[in-house]
């Protein structure tokens, strides 16, 4: 479903801030963020611990109250609505399914708060059961289940209230690697057949990826970037966002000319032209990003300025560290031939593909 | 859709909803702390501190007869402390960690104290062990003086080391057997195990457990009033101050004397000494608890354990026998007198008034644990802290002490500009002939156990799934009673067993609070007991251990029945 396209469970977040008090401390969780959550959108908040994408998650279901700021779903403000008059449904890392009802009563148990009749609730829970794949598991108590089972139910049990807005807190986590992907594939489907606005927290970047239709980066409580997936994999606003989205190679240059969206820059003794970051201008410094991908290692003629100093096997990858120039890189080949494996000390030419890399500004940091 | 966020921004004071069924249950818990706790307390400050008070001060602290009974106390809190700590870690150790038989009899004999009537023990020690001593005199022939301080010392760790027990038994149960692997690992044996990694874990257990004995053994009336002889303590001293010399000042004074020690202690183990732990509850155990398998500490353990196990055994056996023995000493014959009088007789109504008032209380003070552990726990307010540590005081101060302050405080009623704020709650012209200020005093001494329980199961539970409860539309009021209760039920019913067995067994604190429409059981006990009369004392504890082990079957029938809660899906992880 393309965001935008529903007319319910449009959510805006504006200046939203959250402080703790820790003692004498005041820590700032989260910090002046503002976002616009499109209905039906799926959306990712993505960083590492401690960034305040589970407290933004928290401020949004109403567990945490704002400590300045305002939201609002579909043009009403819910800023200090109760959680539980909130037209939301949250599913939990722990699952938090309650263990002393079986797995209908589980399902049943928000329908039940609404007062709704025996009849109607049986209907729509054996619905939504169907749908989840849980037929004939209804009269289980959450302990005989597995944990992809409960993480369905969790799911089921918040799905059946069909809320405006359907938040996810790191809910694959405790899942094995196997399912995660299963019910990765599940989420996206469910939530697109049901058009809920969705918000997910993650640290798994690949889960982002592959859930979102956007993803908002967070660092230190700040929005560092809010993009489709694959901008902010290729085109990332800041050295942060580069290097928490997958692995990249930073290499120091200096900006030479510029045209259009381009800029050309000379990186071991070779001109490329790489799409460059707009705040970035002509004879400025800054930093060339190549995914390790983007770094193809030549055993041809040319300068040989690169040795490398390992090389790991990985199957259908291999990764090699070199060093070129004093400078360490990583490198990639996606497609290894077992006759053109190099081996640790061998000299090498490199060849960066600028449809791959990008141009970041200069921060003085790195 | 930006216009209308920005409105929004505009508005200078936005109208925080407030969730009724919170403020209406914060309300109550604090009305209640208020009338109940503090109230009587600031009576008793008040009267202690008031210019007539004064030269009473003096006197005390100029007389060597009472700084002697000042020393007693703290001698006698400080010398059971050290015993009741040793006895419940021997009992706990055995437990845990030796592989023993009769582990269940001893287990159960270290609980049997929990339901014991005052005076019961004492009583029965007198009768084995006294100038007439069934084994002392009868098999021993040795005439032996059991009242004063050593007597005193052996009933009282007898009747309190229960709680050391408990403690050490979960803090050994929490220990991480792997700690123990890892130093044998190292090459350590397994007595440089116990000296090096198991006795610093408890340190902090140690010192909580001696200190909580100490409190107890300072608060307590019964044993000083029966076994005392002639060493007094401040407890006895207040009691007598007030129901023999009528002189409220000298109780109130000497109560705000013993306050201090025990509020001390309390609020240093409580601040202080608990934050220490360094046993963590959370974690998966691994590995195998090492038993002990030398045969010398083993039996030698088990020798000691069965010894004090044997002991319980024969004073709750004497109870019991007891009562169905014409005069304990010089005629045993059987007979049903005891029973006849305390059944059919006067004791009746003390049986039904204890009965009837203790079951009021029960479900109140269940309750009331459980939604102040919740409040503490869950909910982020100011004065959290001061909740929990004023619901706390109820058994932090003493019950003679509590008793004194419902004396000043309910005896009359409260007026302010000459209108009834709070009418007379306690004495025999109050309302209900005095039950209510009874029924508090059994709800305040019964609380703090179940606040604790509920705590302790309370953070044990993920707060996720209360939430899940808010998020799925139901209010805090509806998350406790179909979430929250259910699931800390275990809590739950330990705080109703408790609050039932405690208040049926209290005496300090509702000693001075009986009246003829509101008799107490163990009032009448105590006077049973002074006037010599031991067998219908001894019937009098066994009706009331007989209901509370009915009380506490009822319990379980309805408030424990199908516990299928798994707890563990509700750890966090």
């Amino acid at each position: 479903m393309k965001p935008g396209k529903k007319e319910t469970g449009f959510l805006t977040l504006t200046n939203v801030s959250k402080t703790f008090e820790q003692g004498n401390n005041v820590v700032k969780a989260v910090d002046d963020i503002s976002l616009e959550i499109m209905g039906g959108e799926f959306i990712t908040l993505l960083g590492p611990s401690g960034c305040g994408k589970t407290t933004t998650l928290r401020l949004i279901a109403g567990f945490e109250t704002l400590t300045t700021g305002s939201l609002v779903l579909d043009g009403k403000d819910i800023s200090y609505q109760l959680p539980n008059e909130r037209s939301m449904a949250m599913v939990f890392q722990s699952y938090a399914l309650f263990p002393h009802l079986n797995v209908f009563e589980n399902v049943a148990y928000g329908l039940r708060l609404k007062h709704m009749r025996d009849s109607e609730v049986k209907e729509t829970v054996d619905l939504i059961l169907h749908m989840m794949n849980l037929v004939g598991l209804e009269k289980r108590s959450p302990a005989q289940l597995s944990g992809g089972q409960q993480q369905r139910v969790a799911l089921a049990r918040a799905m059946v209230m069909k809320p405006k807005v359907l938040l996810f807190d790191e809910p694959l986590s405790n899942l094995d690697a196997k399912l995660r992907t299963q019910m990765r594939l599940e989420i996206r489907h469910l939530q697109q057949q049901l058009g809920i606005t969705s918000v997910y927290v993650t640290h798994d970047q690949v889960e982002a990826m592959s859930l979102s239709d956007r993803i908002v980066v967070m660092n230190k409580g700040k929005i560092e970037q809010v993009d489709r997936p694959e901008e902010i994999f290729l085109r990332p606003s800041s050295l942060f966002v580069a290097d928490f989205i997958g692995r990249a190679n930073f290499i120091e240059t200096k900006v030479i000319q510029q045209k259009e969206d381009s800029s050309l820059v000379n990186v071991f003794g070779i001109d490329y032209w790489v799409v460059c970051d707009p705040t970035v201008k002509v004879g400025e410094k800054a930093y060339l990003m190549a995914r390790p991908e983007a770094i193809k290692l030549q055993d041809l003629n040319g300068k040989k300025n690169g040795e490398i100093i390992s090389t790991i096997y990985l199957g259908s990858t291999v990764e090699y560290e070199l060093e070129v120039d004093g400078m360490n890189l990583l490198a990639v080949d996606a497609s290894p031939k077992y006759d053109q494996l190099l081996s640790e000390g061998k000299k090498v030419s490199i060849y960066i593909d600028p449809d791959r890399s990008y141009i970041l500004p200069y921060d003085g940091n790195e | 859709m930006l216009a209308t966020t920005s409105k929004h921004k505009n508005k200078l004071f936005h109208k925080i909803s407030i969730d009724k069924g919170l403020v209406i249950g914060l309300i109550i818990i604090i009305l209640f702390l208020l009338i109940a706790i503090l109230f009587p307390l600031i009576k008793i400050l008040g009267t202690a501190i008031s210019k007539e008070a004064i030269p009473y001060f003096v006197h005390y602290f100029k007389s060597s007869v009472y700084l002697g009974i000042i020393w007693n106390t703290i001698k006698l809190g400080l010398v059971v402390g050290f015993f009741g700590t040793a006895l419940g870690f021997l009992f706990a150790y055995v437990q845990v960690r030796t592989n023993v038989p009769c582990k269940r009899f001893m287990h159960l004999m270290a609980l049997m104290p929990i339901i014991s009537p005052p005076f019961a023990v004492a009583t029965a020690a007198i009768e084995l062990f006294g100038r007439s001593g069934l084994i002392t005199y009868e098999l021993l022939g040795i005439r032996y003086n059991i009242y004063g301080f050593t007597g005193l010392t052996g009933v009282l760790v007898l009747s309190l080391f229960t709680v050391a027990y408990m403690n050490f038994q979960g803090m050994l149960r929490a220990l991480d057997p792997s700690l123990d692997e890892a130093a044998t690992n190292m090459g350590a044996t397994k007595w440089d195990v116990f000296r090096t990694v198991t006795i610093p874990m408890l340190i902090p257990g140690i010192a909580s457990s001696f200190l909580l004995l100490f409190v107890e053994a300072i608060a307590d009336l019964a044993n000083p009033l029966v076994l005392g002889g002639d060493f007094t303590v401040l407890a006895s001293r207040v009691y007598i101050a007030i129901a023999g010399e009528y002189d409220v000042f000298a109780g109130a004074v000497l109560s705000l004397i013993l306050l201090i020690p025990s509020l001390t202690v309390f609020i240093l183990q409580k601040y202080w000494v608990s934050r220490k732990s360094v046993v963590s509850v959370t974690g998966k155990p691994s590995g195998r608890t090492m038993i002990v398998t030398n045969p010398f500490v083993r039996w030698g353990l088990f020798i000691l354990a069965m010894f004090f196990s044997c002991l319980i055994l024969l004073i709750y056996g004497t109870i019991l026998v007891g009562a169905f023995t014409k005069l304990f000493g010089i005629n045993y014959s059987f007979t049903l007198e005891h029973f006849k009088y305390v059944i059919f007789g006067l004791g009746s109504q003390a049986i039904m008034d204890t009965s009837k008032m203790s079951l009021i209380a029960t479900p109140i003070a269940g309750l009331l644990g459980m939604l102040i552990a919740w409040l503490v726990v869950r909910k982020h307010f100011i004065g959290r802290g001061i909740l929990d540590f004023i619901s706390m005081l109820g058994i932090a101060v003493p019950g003679t002490v509590l008793g004194i302050g419902y004396l000043l405080a309910f005896n009359n009623p409260v007026i302010v500009n000459s209108k009834v704020i709070l009418p007379s709650l306690a004495g025999g012209t109050a309302i209900a002939g005095g039950m209510i200020a009874l029924i508090l005093a059994y709800i305040v001494r019964s609380v703090p156990a179940g606040v604790r329980s509920g705590i302790s199961s309370l953070q044990q539970i993920d707060p996720s799934i209360e939430e899940a409860s808010i998020s799925l539309g139901a209010n805090n009021t509806t998350t406790f009673w179909k979430v929250t209760l259910p699931l800390i039920r275990p809590a739950f019913l330990t705080g109703l067993v408790y609050s039932f067995a405690r208040s049926m067994t209290s005496l300090s604190a509702v000693i001075f609070l009986s009246t003829p429409e509101a008799k107490v059981m163990t009032s009448q006990i105590l006077n049973e007991v002074d006037a010599g009369r031991f067998g219908n004392a001894f019937a009098y504890c066994d009706m009331l251990i007989l209901i509370v082990l009915i009380v506490i079957g009822i319990l379980y029938l309805v408030v424990g029945k199908s516990m299928v809660v798994n707890q563990n899906l509700g750890v966090s992880s």
